[in-house]
């Protein structure tokens, strides 16, 4: 195996990406089956990713390429996300979960952290109407559950003294 | 045309627990009303764990709690203890904790005989319940309530625990482990006592408790607990902070005359003593000597002028083996921490207080070679005896903390343990020079993630500065090490560069009589001097500089900057004008670098 091997890889079309083998290690799906199988010469399907969801993948990965802490575990949930990341996620709400899809799907940790945390900051400070309007949820608690829920968890902020 | 239907990527319950993990508590039961789809998702996650405290921003209600409680997994009471939330009817609890301040008796709701009932029932109805936190529990914890915790351990293991019938040997032992962490019960100091007891499965499905960790600090023993604790630490694994007779802080003053506990089965496998004033260093070392399946010995000794010279530690070879037991060996020893710090600078001779180096050496020569891989020897120079008994454990050794000093035998000292331990991987020491990085042999030291030097821009100093008192008055050697100085910089900088993994860089100010000395001898961040060599190491997180007089630039932080990606924070002060200085700080806080100035 060459230092710089490439993979080719299949979106749920047909369409073909040939990437780097270090942006294909960023996805542990990958890397695992990789390891495991070697490099066979032949295309990865990926039927669960769309072709312009796996360009948006690639985007991300190759620009994190050589980030040092791309695989150490992120959970400081306070932390803010960076300006490139912030201009990453600004996408339509369907790119937007299917991106998380596609990351859940090929375990890129970081983008999955990343993706998840930008649907966060859209429920943050929201009322539970509010919630369901920005995702089109449907509220099917009877009259009486919806009393139940409310009054054992609407009160959110009780202080003893 | 229907109505926008609710994206599947909600639908998975992974990823709708994954994002609510962002949200602060009040969102999160904020999303417990949306649908019932999140409800029935949210709940097992936001009710796992849970605490209530009186200044908890959010508390959930009782009524909620009694309806969650089949989720609770981590109870944590803060500063609040109620009989009430305690009978909420957990049934899965794994851990509880009971943590309070001096005003923990305002929150407290109940009185004290209905809250250890209800503790009570809670440690009966919660058979997976393993790890306690009791910190100054208020109100005090009753016998009752030990001897249902000390129940625990015993307790028959559920089917399907590992537990194989025929009792044969590949599953025949499954363990699993009771944490308890006692606090004292009066007094504001925090001190506190942690243990953890093991259920160990032997042969034929039989259970034997056993503890694995007994931790203890003088003062957190209280009379009530004391034969429990005392039945214990015979059965303790593990060792650390051995009080006198396990007896109340009071008496600690009296210095008896035999004080440490035992006899103890000497079956510990991590033996800790630390600042116990109350018997001689020697008694100590007696005690240590017995714990023959030692993995891990942790002796600190403060330096106290006023202990009696009887009560120090072993000043001479002689008096070591005087109260070493005869036939000591650590035989499965992997590490070595003996630490002597000074409370006090004054009057006290340094010789007689610390780990002298023909006895460290002893102990060292007690273990086979190779083997050992954590050494601190705080609270002496090292000598040639114990160097050389250390070098036997070079190839496995990936921790070692050395005292500052800045002898010229350490500098070589360093240098050989640099060019000879493969796997260290945290190196603090005192000063190496130059001149020795010069002559020494490559580094073989390349995973070193932790550095901790005094670099000695010097090639070749005459003088020994021993304790730190440098006395240099001839002007021509300081002319000629001016001359050096850039060079020296580049040299150190680029041996640094090798060690591509450093996450920890600390440069110690080496202490100098005379103004220039700092700038002549001390490691200079400056593009200038060479500083542009370490842009190999990518993972570094923490620069410490302090009290190194330090001449940056914006240039200088600009590049620390742009190539070290991974900068957390920088320690010390990045120059010594206070304007340019500030300016600095600003740069580093705009790209989030935390920075601390000494």
């Amino acid at each position: 195996m060459s230092a710089h091997s490439q993979i080719l890889l299949t979106s749920s079309e047909g369409t073909e990406f040939i990437i780097d083998r270090d942006i294909a290690d960023k996805s542990m799906l990958l890397k695992c089956m990789l390891e495991d199988i070697g490099e066979i010469g032949q295309a990865v399907p990926l039927p669960n990713v769309s072709g312009p969801i796996l360009t948006k993948v690639i985007e991300y990965c190759t620009h994190h390429r050589d980030d040092p802490n791309f695989l150490s575990a992120n959970d400081d949930v306070a932390a803010e996300i960076d300006e490139w990341d912030l201009e990453y996620c600004k996408v339509d709400q369907g790119t937007l979960y299917e991106l998380i899809l596609a990351a859940n799907y090929l375990d890129i940790k970081p983008l999955m952290d990343l993706t998840c945390k930008t649907v966060a900051n859209m429920i943050k400070a929201k009322s539970p109407e509010e919630i369901r309007k920005t995702f089109n949820i449907t509220n099917d608690f009877t009259p009486e559950e919806e009393d139940q829920v409310r009054r054992e968890n609407g009160k959110g902020s009780r202080r003893l003294s | 045309m229907s109505s926008p239907q609710l994206h599947k990527v909600f639908g998975i319950q992974e990823v709708l627990c994954h994002i609510v993990g962002y949200l602060s508590p009040e969102s999160q039961v904020t999303c417990l009303q949306v649908s019932r789809h999140f409800h029935t998702t949210i709940a097992p996650m936001i009710y796992a764990s849970v605490t209530l405290g009186p200044m908890q921003a959010w508390r959930p209600s009782l009524e909620a709690l009694r309806r969650y409680s089949s989720f609770v997994a981590a109870l944590s009471f803060d500063a609040f203890i109620s009989a009430e939330y305690l009978g909420a009817g957990f049934t899965n609890l794994k851990s509880l904790s009971l943590t309070n301040d001096e005003d923990s008796h305002h929150f407290q709701q109940g009185t004290e005989d209905e809250i250890m009932k209800a503790l009570l029932r809670v440690i009966k109805e919660n058979p997976r319940l393993s790890q306690w936190t009791f910190e100054k529990p208020y109100p005090a914890l009753s016998a009752a309530v030990w001897k249902a915790i000390e129940g625990t351990t015993h307790k028959s293991p559920k089917v399907g625990e590992a537990l194989n019938p025929k009792g044969s040997s590949t599953a025949a032992t499954g363990s699993s482990s009771t944490s308890v962490v006692i606090a004292p019960q009066g007094g504001s100091d925090i001190h506190r006592v942690s243990f953890t007891i093991g259920k160990e499965r032997a042969h034929h499905g039989r259970v034997r408790s056993r503890i694995e960790l007994l931790q203890i600090t003088p003062a957190s023993i209280s009379y009530e607990a004391l034969p429990w604790v005392t039945s214990a630490c015979e059965k303790a694994e593990a060792l650390l902070m051995i009080p006198a007779k396990l007896e109340p802080f009071s008496n600690l003053e009296e210095y008896p005359d035999r004080v440490l506990p035992r006899p103890y089965a000497p079956i510990a496998h991590y033996v800790g003593l630390q600042n116990v004033y109350q018997c001689s260093s020697m008694e100590q070392l007696e005690f240590l000597s017995h714990f023959n399946q030692a993995r891990g010995i942790y002796w600190i000794i403060t330096k106290r002028p006023r202990v009696a010279k009887w009560k120090r530690i072993p000043p001479t070879i002689k008096h070591w083996k005087q109260w070493i037991q005869p036939d000591t060996t650590w035989p499965h020893l992997r590490s070595l921490v003996l630490c002597c710090y000074r409370l006090e600078t004054r009057s006290v001779p340094d010789n007689q207080l610390v780990f002298p180096d023909d006895c460290v050496a002893h102990a060292l020569s007690s273990i086979p070679r190779d083997q050992l891989e954590q050494f601190w020897w705080y609270g002496a120079q090292v000598g040639s005896l114990g160097f050389k008994a250390l070098a036997g454990h070079f190839s496995t050794l990936r921790e070692i903390k050395l005292e500052f000093t800045s002898s010229l035998e350490q500098s070589a000292y360093i240098q050989k343990i640099m060019e000879s331990c493969p796997h260290l991987q945290v190196l603090r020491a005192g000063h190496l020079s130059v001149g020795d990085m010069r002559r020494g042999r490559p580094w073989v030291c390349l995973g070193l993630k932790s550095l901790s030097l005094r670099f000695d821009m010097q090639e070749d100093r005459v003088e020994d500065v021993s304790d730190n008192h440098i006395n240099i008055t001839r002007s021509a050697t300081m002319e000629r090490e001016r001359d050096d100085y850039e060079k020296s910089q580049r040299y150190v900088f680029s041996r640094i560069s090798e060690l591509v993994l450093l996450e920890e860089l600390t440069s110690i100010p080496l202490q100098a009589a005379g103004p220039d000395f700092y700038k002549i001898w001390n490691l200079d961040f400056q593009l200038q001097y060479g500083l542009g060599a370490l842009s190999t190491l990518h993972r570094l997180k923490r620069l410490n500089i302090s009290f190194t007089k330090q001449q940056m630039t914006v240039d200088d932080v600009d590049w620390m900057i742009r190539k070290w990606k991974s900068l957390q924070s920088i320690e010390g002060s990045l120059t010594g004008n206070r304007e340019e200085h500030a300016i600095l700080e600003t740069i580093l806080n705009a790209d989030h670098i935390s920075f601390f100035k000494q």
